[in-house]
């Protein structure tokens, strides 16, 4: 038996409910094996079933676990101790709660090393040098607080090699990670794997990042696995129903929407924005620097059309657009709405030409508050006349709900109903511009599909223009017209989707697309760029992304590159945009 | 012909007019359709239904005890007694009375200290009310204390019976609501009740004080000092903590800092020190005026209502810190910022997306703090600073046992029904409290 894992008929029951319902799947010695499937599925209660980590409620009702033979639901506590860390370790998603904020990292590796503090202290470097964090050992005494989201993923994964496990189990190790620092992570895992001979059981909803790494794949959905197949024939030829389906919902294969009208007369235009928190200290509160979240942003944006404002976590493209609507205070820049310029004296009119959808649909709406009510908030404060009752029966229909639903309470939905309430509740006052903030991000792909093609049918019905804040680049592929790349508050290129996505010039934007895992799994021409962003309140002299560029000379470290026009109406801000 | 008049006392006004909003809150509640569904889940709940009729019960006896009248003194056309009953004490009119000379154990014959009698011989006297109808004839008490409480159980269960036969259109109007809970916490509250009063005719079922009060007596008196100094005293806090909080929070900037500032400081006097100076200035100023207050009562009940709000004053802190550090955390979601897109107004966005947030926190600080005031009037009280000493509460009660438990052998009575009765009280508050949380809380649902 060559199989390092063997599962067998997995069940696993909460109360009635049974999140994993009889699955088996193998894994051989230094595999992949991408266990790929939408939230809900059950793909982590299997991964912790499989660590014997289940929840109190959780119980194990069948089958086998076997890691080398062993029969690992058969184990003792106490052996199944030393199975944990050193026959498989585990990973999870989200870095920054996983890491002990007030223990220093080496300590936090050596307690996973288990070994006294001085040769353990060795063991720490040499793991710490192993996932690639520069300067290890002046990191060993900082806190994670010190450390940036891929340096403590980083971290923890040198913590679950600390016992050399033979199968690593990652739970969606980078989905809280930028796309450029998920290639680093992905790039890592896989060195690793090979160096190691490890076996890696991935799990995750991205398609993309299945086919960078499996070898095997699993497709699951209510419990069960629907599908298990080498990458390959996955890939080209997907066996089951569902699968297809999942395919089809990726924005790149969603039909394209109907043409739109040429720009004309700009609707919102946006000339050097910027805003910066000020940085107080001392006693006095002094302004000791300022963090510059947006600085110098410009854009146009004409009725009907889309606009994607594209950039990683921290970038400022958020901030951006809720100082477009003066949720935020801007620090300096005009904004021109229809014509007229946006200041506080005529905000009433702001609020009823453009509206907001924000990112997590559990956050945006109110729990104490009925749906009737929660759209009706906004006509109400703007003194809307006619029959709000009426109006919102109608905003849920055209969202693809029924009016009934409106004396409902938002936890009764699901999160893409809920995003459909919350696009409702910003068309409820009939704007003419959405800026939609990740409105799909915290979404699983087939739902995303849904509410993409719901956008994309409202523009074509009501003439909307979307300032759509995204950092995924498919589904910027998808919706808009025209594309900003934003790094470190600036806009580093704009131009059409078709001039930004195929002929990308800015280095940043290059790096941004080679960083997509892909589904055809071909990783092309891979341009990958080392570091993390820096910090908005210290930009780097001249070009911001000099400290991270493979063509940085001596002029990108002296200066802020001017905008070069490559062809019409496509910019960049790069001095070696030309080559 | 005996003749009376009413007396109202600042705090019973209160208390009635607290009762009645309460009422008017409820009834408004029942025609708001979410709010109704919550109210049902109060009502389905057996726990809910049990401690809040145990609450009622403890309620009721606050009620009857607020209802305050003075006697007319005999042959006088115009003239009343000083003293202030309640209608409480017309109830309980044999166990204020029966007092006897000192301290007695439950359901004693005798005293519990020796005294001399005539002839130099040291002995314990026979209590002049306490098992009285036994005459001389002391081998028949253990009968006839299983008598009356047998009787008393009877009596309780022919009691329950009544209720439950009269609860019948009650259960047939909301047949969906927990009744057999409700109605079980009723049982064994009037199976306990029964034979306590029916011993209480011949007996002290909880003995008596140093000065022969009837503890049964003093017990049930103080549920309304307990009562009112939870109630009037969050009442006096509450709108502070939840408006300072709330804007604090929100409105930030220079606000902030001035609300912040104003309770660090009142938090860095010692309390104890801030009330012990406002009572004491409060009593000055009571004891300077007496033609203010034409009875002791009147005193004593101003007294109270200044300890409630000086500790309304000095509590208050707590809460507002807890809502400030969470309005912090609810102004940053994005449906307060959704609101802000559609220019709600900053008043309407802390009324609607804030405060409704807040409200289960508000309602588990305020059991929280009931709990935790009955106990400070007892601290209070035994500084000395605490409601007037004419006043009876579990304070002044478990104050004087204090000095007794030292004592041998132990007298434990005291202190025995001051602790069951405010444990009563306070666990059914803090289960349901617990309940209407939960019902309340719409993701729970």
């Amino acid at each position: 038996m060559g199989d390092l894992l063997s599962v067998r008929d997995l069940a696993v029951g909460i109360g009635e409910a049974s999140p994993v319902d009889g699955i088996s799947f193998d894994i051989a010695a230094g595999e992949t094996f991408a266990l790929l499937g939408e939230s809900g599925c059950g793909k982590s209660m299997t991964a912790l079933a499989l660590m014997r980590l289940l929840p109190n409620v959780a119980r194990v009702q069948g089958g086998s676990v076997e890691l080398q033979g062993r029969d690992l639901l058969a184990l003792p506590e106490y052996e199944m101790r030393g199975v944990r860390g050193g026959g498989m370790a585990m990973i999870f998603q989200e870095p920054a709660t996983s890491l002990n904020p007030v223990v220093t990292v080496g300590r936090q590796i050596s307690e996973a090393l288990s070994l006294h503090a001085e040769n353990g202290g060795e063991r720490a470097l040499e793991l710490l040098s192993a996932v690639g964090i520069p300067d290890p050992r002046r990191r060993l005494d900082e806190y994670p607080f010190q450390l940036s989201g891929g340096m403590k993923q980083r971290i923890m994964i040198a913590m679950a090699l600390a016992g050399d496990p033979k199968l690593l189990i990652a739970d969606e190790p980078t989905t809280a990670l930028d796309v450029t620092i998920q290639a680093q992570v992905l790039d890592l895992l896989k060195e690793l794997q090979r160096s190691r001979g490890m076996a890696i059981l991935l799990i995750t909803h991205d398609l993309g990042v299945a086919a960078r790494m499996a070898d095997h794949v699993g497709v699951m959905r209510s419990g069960r696995l629907l599908e298990v197949a080498p990458r390959g024939r996955f890939f080209a030829a997907p066996a089951h129903e569902y699968s297809r389906a999942l395919f089809a919902a990726l924005p790149e294969n969603l039909p394209k929407p109907a043409a739109k009208p040429a720009p004309a007369a700009a609707l919102l235009d946006v000339q050097d924005l910027t805003v910066h928190f000020p940085i107080r200290r001392g006693l006095l509160q002094r302004q000791a620097g300022a963090v510059r979240a947006v600085d110098g942003v410009s854009l146009r944006l004409a009725p009907g059309r889309t606009l994607a404002l594209v950039g990683e976590s921290g970038c400022g493209k958020t901030t951006a657009g809720k100082a477009i609507l003066r949720l935020i205070q801007p620090t300096g820049g005009r904004v021109s709405l229809a014509g007229s310029p946006v200041d506080d004296a005529r905000i009433e009119r702001v609020r009823r030409t453009a509206q907001m959808v924000f990112q997590d649909p559990y956050g945006s709406l109110n729990p104490r508050l009925r749906i009737g009510p929660i759209i009706e908030e906004g006509m109400r404060a703007l003194g809307i006349a006619g029959d709000h009752a009426a109006r919102v029966g109608e905003l849920l229909e055209q969202v693809g709900l029924t009016p009934a639903m409106a004396g409902r309470y938002p936890h009764e939905f699901s999160g893409g109903q809920r995003q459909r309430i919350a696009i409702a509740r910003a068309l409820a006052v009939a704007p003419k511009l959405l800026i939609l903030d990740e409105p799909t991000s915290a979404l699983d792909v087939s739902v995303q599909a849904q509410i993409l093609k719901l956008l994309a049918e409202l523009q074509r019905h009501l003439g909307l223009a979307y300032l759509f804040i995204t950092h995924n680049i498919g589904v910027v592929d998808y919706i808009a017209d025209e594309v900003a790349v934003m790094y470190l508050g600036r806009i580093v290129e704009h131009g059409t989707t078709e001039q930004v996505l195929r002929g990308a010039r800015h280095p940043y934007t290059q790096a941004l697309l080679a960083a997509v895992p892909r589904i055809d799994g071909k990783a092309g021409e891979r341009l990958l760029v080392p570091g993390d962003p820096p910090s908005p309140s210290h930009p780097p002299a001249g070009c911001h992304f000099h400290p991270r560029c493979p063509r940085a000379t001596d002029v990108c470290r002296g200066e802020y590159p001017a905008a070069t026009e490559i062809e019409t109406r496509h910019f960049v801000h790069c001095w070696h945009a030309e080559r | 012909m005996m003749g009376f008049k009413f007396v109202l006392l600042g705090s019973d006004a209160l208390l009635f007019a607290l009762i009645a909003v309460a009422a008017v809150a409820l009834h408004w509640a029942r025609r708001q359709d979410h709010l109704r569904h919550a109210l049902a889940r109060v009502a389905a709940s057996g726990t809910g239904m049990a401690a809040g009729t145990l609450l009622a019960v403890f309620l009721l006896v606050a009620l009857v005890d607020s209802v305050h009248y003075r006697l007319r003194l005999e042959g006088a056309q115009d003239a009343y007694s000083v003293e202030v009953l309640s209608a409480l004490d017309a109830a309980l009119m044999p166990l204020k009375t029966h007092t006897e000379k000192t301290y007695s154990a439950p359901l004693a014959t005798h005293s519990f200290a020796k005294e001399m009698r005539e002839g130099g011989e040291w002995a314990y006297p026979r209590l002049k009310y306490g098992g009285a109808r036994l005459g001389d004839d002391l081998a028949a008490r253990p009968a006839d204390v299983a008598r009356s409480t047998v009787l008393g159980l009877a009596l309780g269960g022919a009691a329950w019976t009544i209720l439950w036969l009269a609860g019948v259109p009650l259960r047939r109007r909301w047949p969906k609501a927990a009744w057999k809970p409700a109605f079980g916490a009723l049982l064994g509250l009037l199976l306990a009740a029964g034979p306590i009063a029916a011993l209480a005719q011949g007996y002290h079922v909880f003995g008596t004080d140093k000065v022969g009060q009837d503890v049964l007596y003093l017990a049930l008196k103080s549920i309304r000092t307990g009562v009112m100094i939870g109630t009037l005293t969050t009442l006096i806090m509450l709108p502070a903590a939840v408006l300072l909080g709330i804007v604090a929070g929100y409105v930030g900037g220079w606000v902030d800092d001035a609300i912040q500032y104003l309770y660090t400081t009142l938090n860095s006097i010692p309390g104890v020190l801030l009330i012990a100076a406002a009572v004491l200035m409060m009593q000055v100023v009571i004891d300077t005026h007496p033609d203010w207050f034409a009875t002791a009562a009147g005193r004593a009940d101003a007294r109270l209502l200044a300890l409630c709000a000086i500790l309304g004053v000095t509590s208050w802190t707590g809460l507002c810190r807890l809502l400030r550090g969470e309005t912090l955390k609810l102004r940053e979601m994005e449906y307060v910022q959704a609101a802000r897109a559609f220019g709600v107004s900053r008043l309407s966005v802390m009324l609607r997306h804030i405060l409704p947030n807040l409200m289960h926190i508000v309602l588990i600080s305020l059991v929280m703090d009931f709990s935790g005031l009955v106990l400070a009037e007892a601290v209070l009280s035994y500084v000395g600073i605490g409601v007037d000493p004419n006043t009876i509460s579990f304070g002044t009660m478990i104050n004087a046992a204090r000095l007794e438990l030292a004592r041998e052998p132990m007298v434990w009575w005291s202190l025995a029904a001051a602790f069951s009765f405010m444990l009563v009280l306070v666990l059914a508050a803090n289960l349901f409290a617990d309940v209407v949380r939960d019902a309340f809380d719409p993701r729970a649902a």
